[in-house]
């Protein structure tokens, strides 16, 4: 068909059906001019335009819904059997299935014989009789007596395929057991015979394909007898005579509860699969439950179900109360798990008890996903069984480490990230430790275990664990870039000690290996020293859940093997609680300096107590630094550097060498601030000295980069200081490139990227005083962009707050003589933020310095165009200025300011 | 739309699991199913309430098809809807193409019910199978009308829903059904004889 010719057609088509009658005729007329063709054409298409538009009710509607129809209807079983079949005589109807329908029969004849005969549904498979004759000497060969005969087949009058077979009086075995409340072992023993049953049958090369209670009927002997052995594979189309498409139509036929994942998934079926199915109606057998629950709606889900989902521990699921679907009336039933437990003759306790161990494992085993790691063979299964039965060991354990790191990697979808998948191994083995742990636990509260060996075991486990743990975080505290897996870790890892510390009772060895593992997530998720995920307050839960298990005085006392006590979880909250309220963190940490001197006191000699109080009082200084204490800083830094510089000659630890780093730094600080730059800026060369061996030996450590860097800052700091700011432009530059490294390999370190920040504003600074404005204020603006990113995660943080103020009046600093209405904005920016600082906490000597001196300067660069305002400002800057000369009547410099400003306001 | 589904957000997840969500695919299929269902039951509307079950069978050998096509991507909502109706078209012509087999093999039964149900109605029944013949043949010199014709007639969708799914208004939309339906019964009626 030519496109042109076809689109005239609809064209004219469109406009004429618009139409009618003698209207039509005139513009067909008109419009196809001498084309009779063309005319003719769309004519007759007009002729079969519906009167109608229903697509539901036209002709092309009607057949899709026949077809439709024809398609549902022939998914029915006949309804009416034939009278006679052969030699046999149609009683009644026994029952009816999926796909068949189940008829009482008898032998025409002398003596007089019932069968069953099974009528299967036509339509989808005409080829099954012929198959049923290929098979049928084997199904017929199978004799056995707990295996219902086949002995005929046949096809109806209708062409309907036929099986003739024993008929067996029987009870499902499910229902059997219920009814006579029989106890788990006997029905163990009574399942054990069902497996020498289909175990003869695999030996003769038959597979049952679709093993399910209503096919395993318990005769009135009480002897198991099993029906349609062989019978699924005959329903199953030949793959050379249908696609895949009818392979999967037949997926649904099967028994979705009972079918094995191969079986659903289309994969060969094997001896292991009837395996699996038996698994599933033990496992109902003696729980009550199904190891998983599907909704017959949702095939997908089906799948998804089967494919997936570990079922619950036997031992665990019989503690719960279920839904249960009524496979006679099709409803769902509520049934407690009492009333389970007292169809086993037992109650909801002994039942967990009597199932866990032995027959959890063997039937987790017998369910397992993976053909391979199930029993290979029915045999192997009974056999296990058996020796459940005769108190012998059992093949199955607890499934192996290996298998369980499989499950839980699936299970949890876990990221594995590049360079830290042995972090992902760790976290791993954390996992399956800890369902060690807890089996052990359960091992020990059961019966009929020895006790020396559920003792040892739960020893043993638990020291895994402990190994665990900090192996863990030892290794991935520095490593680069592993932001996400330990957001991961955290997580997950939380979520096991929240269970396990429950289940601690009064242990204060394992209460306190808990205690030392909380404290290790609260370092992931928030510890400022350690790359951390900044989540505060998750930290702070965990070390609070860990101070109280290291003040309980039975913890107090255990000797100390692995440095951790309260004072170190005292130090660390406060380290964490120090961004939002530096006074309640400084007294966290004299809280724990004051342990840390109670436990020196007690052993001089010891190494962790010596170090301790070293770190203590290096903190100690820190924080009086930070407080605006420097010269009682002072006193504590000269106290911690000789001990620690002692320690580090003693110890060759990396460690030992970065406190004592960190303790010089704060020397340095202490002196600069006390009015000894060159003393303070030597020391910081020491500590820069120190760090770059440490970062030498470890490169890939993060905390010694990220301190090195800050070590060059503080040199930077000095320079700058010293009015020597091209020399310190070399540092800061050096700084400022070891930070963007940090940041760079750990986008979401925050205190990284805040070091960077910190590293923009003094190069502003410094390019400021050398003239070079442009870089300066680009510099600023980089500083105040990542800064305004990180606020966004930590609003309340107020070293974010101070890093704002400080870029903001370096700007305006920058700007007083250039761009006076520019300086008053950011002054006017800057003292805001300095206000916010003092009202969070008024007694902090520091910021209210910062405060006064922004006002002064917005003060000056006001004056200029308004000089009452100006001194109003001034006004304000000399109050503070009081206020802190009050405070500390011994500071000169203090003073000195106070002394200015107010000669200043006297100007004005 | 015309009315609301339960998949209203069928295309961002779509779009989810074309970004590479994998799990977007599971929460694509509780929608694809639902969307199945309501094909089917559109087809079984004016049947016996009995038919009820019948139809969730229908819905189950539609969505065993649709999975077995797992490996198609479904490039958007419009896809989706053609890819449904698709398999339905495929599952009815396919069941028609099997049970015309079977008759051939002697379902004496079968044929006399067929005859009986064509007799009750006034009309020959267009056979499924020429119906999709001829709408092949359509689709070879003017795909958008197959596509039309099988959207409203296979994947049971209003006007409304074709018309978003084509991109075209709904007007046009009809005036493309009215002549791809006189075109398919002129063929239909003239048994295939004369081409467009």
């Amino acid at each position: 068909m030519d496109p042109e010719r076809w689109s005239q057609v609809q064209r004219l088509f469109q406009r004429a059906a618009e139409l009618e009658g003698e209207a039509r005729n005139a513009y067909l007329t008109q419009a196809c001019a001498d084309d009779s063709d063309l005319r003719a054409e769309v004519a007759s298409l007009l002729e079969f335009v519906p009167s109608v538009s229903d697509v539901a009710n036209d002709k092309l509607g009607t057949s899709v819904r026949t077809a439709a129809r024809s398609l549902v209807r022939d998914e029915e079983v006949p309804e009416e059997a034939p009278g006679e079949l052969g030699p046999y005589r149609i009683l009644s109807k026994l029952g009816e299935g999926g796909m068949s329908h189940v008829y009482l029969a008898e032998r025409k004849g002398e003596f007089q014989q019932y069968v069953a005969i099974k009528m299967l549904r036509a339509g989808l498979h005409s080829d099954v009789l012929r198959r049923f004759r290929n098979e049928r000497q084997i199904l017929a060969s199978l004799t056995h007596p707990r295996i219902a005969q086949i002995f005929d087949g046949g096809n109806t009058p209708d062409g309907l395929p036929y099986i003739v077979m024993e008929r067996i009086e029987g009870e499902p075995i499910h229902s059997y057991c219920d009814a006579k409340r029989l106890s788990v072992r006997d029905r163990v023993l009574l399942f054990e015979k069902v497996c020498e049953a289909v175990q003869f049958a695999h030996e003769n090369l038959v597979v049952h394909r679709d093993l399910k209670p209503a096919n395993i009927l318990v005769t009135l002997e009480g002897e198991p007898k099993l029906l349609d052995f062989g019978i699924a594979k005959l329903l199953e189309p030949d793959p050379q005579l249908h696609d895949t498409d009818v392979t999967q139509q037949d997926v649904r036929m099967l028994s979705f509860s009972y079918a094995s994942p191969e079986q659903v998934k289309g994969q060969p079926i094997t001896p292991a699969s009837d395996a699996y199915s038996l698994g599933v109606v033990l496992y109902q057998l003696l729980t009550g439950h199904r190891p998983y629950r599907i909704d017959r709606e949702l095939p997908y889900e089906r799948e998804r179900i089967i494919c997936e989902q570990e079922p619950m521990r036997p031992s665990q699921i019989v503690t719960k109360s279920t839904q249960r679907f009524d496979d006679v009336t099709g409803e769902d039933v509520a049934v407690p798990a009492h009333e389970l437990a007292a169809q086993r003759q037992s109650g909801v306790d002994a039942l967990r008890q009597g199932l866990a161990g032995d027959l959890d494992w063997i039937l987790l085993k017998s369910l397992a996903k993976d053909p391979q790691e199930r029993y290979r063979t029915v045999m192997e299964f009974a056999a296990d069984l058996r020796a459940y039965l005769a108190d012998e060991p059992v093949s199955a354990v607890a499934p192996t480490l290996g298998y369980r790191m499989r499950k839980f990697v699936k299970r949890n979808r876990l990221p594995v990230v590049t360079g830290a998948s042995f972090v992902l191994m760790l976290f791993i083995a954390l996992g399956v430790i800890t369902s060690l742990y807890l089996e052990s636990k359960q091992l020990r509260v059961d019966e009929g275990v020895a006790r020396e060996k559920a003792q040892s075991r739960l020893a043993t486990t638990r020291a895994l664990l402990g190994d665990v743990l900090s192996e863990f975080h030892d290794v991935v505290r520095d490593l680069p870039g592993a932001m996400e897996s330990r957001r991961v870790f955290a997580t997950k890892t939380l979520k096991y000690l929240d269970v396990l510390i429950d289940d601690a009772g009064e242990d204060p060895t394992l209460l306190r290996e808990l205690a030392v593992a909380y404290v290790k997530v609260g370092d992931v998720q928030g510890h400022p020293g350690n790359a951390n995920l900044g989540e505060t307050e998750a930290a702070l839960r965990s070390y609070r859940r860990a101070l109280e298990v290291f003040r309980r005085p039975d913890v107090d006392e255990l000797p100390t093997t692995d440095g951790y006590d309260a004072a170190v979880i005292l130090d660390r909250i406060g380290e964490v609680t120090f961004s939002a309220d530096a006074e309640a963190a400084h007294q966290l940490h004299r809280e724990a300096r004051a342990v840390r001197q109670r436990l020196y006191g007690s052993k001089p000699n010891s190494r962790s107590y010596r170090e301790g109080l070293a770190r203590s009082d290096s903190r100690e200084g820190h924080a009086l630094l930070f407080g605006g204490h420097p010269s009682e800083a002072l006193a504590m830094f000269e106290r911690a550097v000789p001990l620690l510089r002692e320690l580090a000659g003693e110890y060759n630890e990396a460690e030992l060498q970065r406190s004592l780093a960190a303790a010089i730094l704060g020397l340095a600080a202490a002196r600069v601030e006390t009015g000894a730059s060159a003393a303070g800026r030597s020391a910081n060369e020491e500590a820069v000295s120190i760090l770059e061996r440490l970062c030498a030996g470890d490169p890939l450590n993060m905390r010694f980069q990220r301190e090195l860097s800050i070590a060059c800052s503080r040199v930077v700091r000095c320079l700058t200081n010293e009015q020597r700011p091209r020399e310190a432009i070399e540092w800061a530059r050096r700084a400022r490139g070891l930070a963007e490294g940090i940041a760079a390999a750990d986008p979401e370190n925050a205190d990284a990227v805040r070091e960077l920040t910190l590293n923009d504003v003094s190069l502003g600074q410094l390019h400021g005083q050398i003239g070079e404005i442009d870089s300066a204020l680009q510099h600023y603006q980089a500083a105040l962009a990542r800064n305004e990113s990180l606020r966004k995660s930590s609003p309340s943080d107020h070293r974010l707050i101070r890093d704002r103020w400080l870029t903001h009046f370096r700007v305006a600093q920058l700007l007083a003589e250039r761009d006076l209405s520019g300086a008053v904005d950011s002054y006017t920016k800057a003292g805001a933020l300095c206000a916010q600082l003092v009202d969070s906490d008024a007694t902090n000597l520091t910021y209210r310095r910062w405060l006064a001196v922004s006002l002064r300067y917005h003060a000056e660069a006001i004056a200029v165009t308004d000089p009452a305002g100006g001194r109003a400002l001034l006004q304000e800057a000399v109050s503070h200025y009081a206020w802190l000369v009050d405070q500390q009547p011994q500071n000169s410099r203090a003073s000195d300011e106070l002394q200015e400003a107010t000669a200043r306001l006297a100007q004005l | 739309m015309a009315e609301p589904t339960p998949g209203g957000d069928l295309t961002e997840i779509l779009q989810q699991w074309r970004a590479g969500d994998a799990d977007a695919l599971e929460r694509l299929m509780p929608v694809v199913y639902g969307e199945l269902k309501r094909i089917a039951s559109r087809h079984m509307y004016r049947e016996r309430v009995e038919h009820t079950l019948q139809t969730t069978a229908l819905v189950n050998e539609a969505y065993l098809k649709l999975m077995g096509t797992r490996e198609t991507r479904w490039n958007d909502r419009a896809h989706f809807y053609a890819i449904s109706a698709q398999l339905m078209r495929r599952i009815l012509v396919d069941h028609a193409r099997a049970s015309a087999a079977e008759k051939r093999g002697g379902g004496a039964d079968r044929v006399s019910l067929e005859a009986a149900e064509a007799e009750l109605l006034a009309e020959q029944p267009v056979n499924i199978l020429d119906l999709n013949q001829a709408l092949e043949k359509l689709g070879e010199f003017d795909e958008l009308k197959s596509r039309i014709i099988e959207l409203r007639y296979f994947g049971g969708l209003t006007l409304d829903e074709t018309a978003t799914i084509v991109e075209l208004s709904r007007k046009q939309v009809w005036q493309e059904s009215q002549l791809a339906q006189a075109w398919l019964l002129r063929e239909l009626a003239h048994g295939g004889a004369s081409g467009p």
